[in-house]
């Protein structure tokens, strides 16, 4: 069988199916949750921010909500694919097809939900007097931007937790500190032009919130800037999927 | 031996294992690293020096004590163990059964296991979807295509999951003790299709205590003790030397 064929993307499809179901999403709670989760962070971010703020809180409303469902899919998908070759040990260790459509699953599953929660922001925008035009198209490129930043990060992460399983704990404290580094819920403004601007400019998931607000909420995306950042993350994936396929035959015995 | 092409060959293969495990934490790996790397770990020899040729068509017993390194062996060919030296030659695709539904969840469904376990025994949506009431009709599970897999029993589940490798068909199928679970009404109707769907083409290696399997469908076997090769020639003659050797 070739790596990638039919009878391949079968087994993701099926993987991806039966991780969703693993996780609870399948069913219409569970998808009721992962629209709340957001929801309720930004509840709590709201309050906290308006007095932080005095009285105004900025970005507001849809704007916050795209930032914070950003955040959510990094870090739900990332931490969940991050661990996913040790949770469905059996398979890494004992079935043979080419282990990375685990983690190609388990990043595709996340992304169905971030999906459904992207829809809901582009509702939130739009009940929020967002004129709807053609100028929203390249969101779509947005979201795929995301998807491959959270694709190599979880192929490398995935890796690495196998033969560290403690960075499980270090990653939720680099989670919560990327959280304060993003501008989910305090205008990129507000760094100035100093270093720390310049820091948050490196952070590839401060650069995806930055476009799909300058899409949806200024009119004014930067083309060139999306498809630079899609080059260049397309070419991490690449190095990342070669990364995992070198250390692949090795999965078993660290699992 | 047949003139059919050579599927499959070890030479030399030597596979090591760190003993104690290679699960380390980030500050045990910082430490080793700013102290310019750590003792190299004790190694246990699994597999040494295997040297075999296996031709399209033929049905290999692999036999031996556990620990023996049969699982070990079906795994490097398989590629899921990377050999520590030697190599391995390999022709075609490649499907082991390292025991019955491995992959198969609880959570899902009969239907939906069916799926699954159906892809990843390398089955295309096609054939699953053509194949499925044969399947649940050979598992004799009409009943419970709905069920949740959590709520079958130990038999039916190893039903279920032999139903589906069935329909397997890489040319080289690695089996390591897929036959020993389930009742003997259950061996007896692998045992039945294990005989009508001997092909030319397929080529099979089966890891088993079972030395009556091992009697009536193995041409050749492997003996392996202490992850040695103690012997690899026509199954009759394996076995004679395997049961003068072990006591009782």
């Amino acid at each position: 069988m070739k790596r990638y064929d039919a009878r391949r993307l079968n087994l993701l499809r099926e993987l991806t199916v039966a991780q969703h179901t693993l996780k609870d999403q399948s069913t219409f709670g569970g998808l009721l949750w992962s629209l709340l989760n957001p929801l309720f962070m930004v509840g709590v971010l709201f309050v906290f921010v308006r007095g932080w703020q005095g009285g105004t809180v900025e970005p507001s409303g849809a704007s916050l909500l795209l930032g914070v469902v950003a955040y959510t899919y990094f870090a739900n998908a990332t931490s969940g694919s991050m661990r996913v070759l040790f949770n469905m040990k059996p398979l890494t260790r004992e079935a043979v097809f080419p282990k990375e459509l685990l983690v190609l699953s388990s990043t595709i599953s996340h992304t169905i939900d971030f999906l459904v929660a992207t829809a809901v922001c582009l509702l939130a925008a739009f009940i929020t007097g967002m004129k709807v035009s053609w100028t929203a198209l390249p969101l779509a490129g947005v979201v795929l931007l995301e998807f491959l930043v959270v694709l190599w990060v979880s192929l490398v992460l995935s890796c690495l937790y196998l033969v560290a399983r403690d960075l499980e704990h270090l990653y939720q404290v680099f989670l919560r500190a990327l959280l304060f580094l993003t501008p989910v819920f305090y205008p990129r403004s507000l760094l100035g032009h100093g270093v720390a601007h310049d820091l948050v400019a490196l952070n590839p998931l401060a650069q995806v919130i930055d476009l799909a607000r300058a899409i949806l909420f200024d009119g004014a995306p930067s083309l060139g800037r999306l498809f630079g950042l899609l080059a260049i993350n397309g070419l991490l994936v690449a190095v990342a999927f070669r990364l995992f396929r070198a250390f692949e035959p090795r999965l078993a015995e660290y699992v | 031996m047949s003139n059919e092409p050579v599927i499959l060959a070890t030479r030399g293969l030597v596979k090591e294992f760190a003993v104690g495990g290679r699960r380390h934490t980030m500050y045990q790996l910082l430490r080793a690293r700013l102290a310019g790397g750590t003792e190299p770990p004790t190694r246990r020899r699994a597999l040494d020096d295997i040297n075999i040729e296996v031709r399209t068509g033929e049905t290999i017993g692999i036999i031996g004590d556990n620990g023996a390194g049969k699982t070990t062996l079906l795994k490097t060919i398989a590629g899921l163990y990377a050999p520590t030296r030697g190599r391995i030659e390999r022709r075609g695709e490649v499907a082991l059964l390292a025991g019955l539904g491995v992959g198969m969840l609880d959570e899902l469904s009969v239907a939906g296991n069916i799926r699954l376990y159906g892809a990843l025994c390398g089955l295309s949506r096609q054939t699953i979807k053509e194949r499925f009431d044969d399947i649940v009709h050979w598992a004799e599970l009409a009943g419970f295509v709905a069920a949740e897999l959590r709520t079958l029993s130990t038999g039916m589940r190893a039903r279920l999951a032999f139903a589906i490798t069935m329909h397997i068909d890489s040319e080289l199928i690695l089996m390591d003790e897929a036959f020993s679970t389930g009742d003997k009404r259950f061996q007896e109707k692998c045992d039945r299709f294990f005989q009508d769907s001997r092909t030319p083409r397929r080529t099979t290696l089966v890891a088993t205590h079972r030395l009556d399997f091992v009697r009536e469908f193995c041409e050749r076997t492997l003996w392996l003790h202490g992850g040695r090769q103690a012997a690899f020639s026509a199954t009759g003659e394996v076995l004679g030397r395997y049961l003068a050797f072990v006591p009782g």
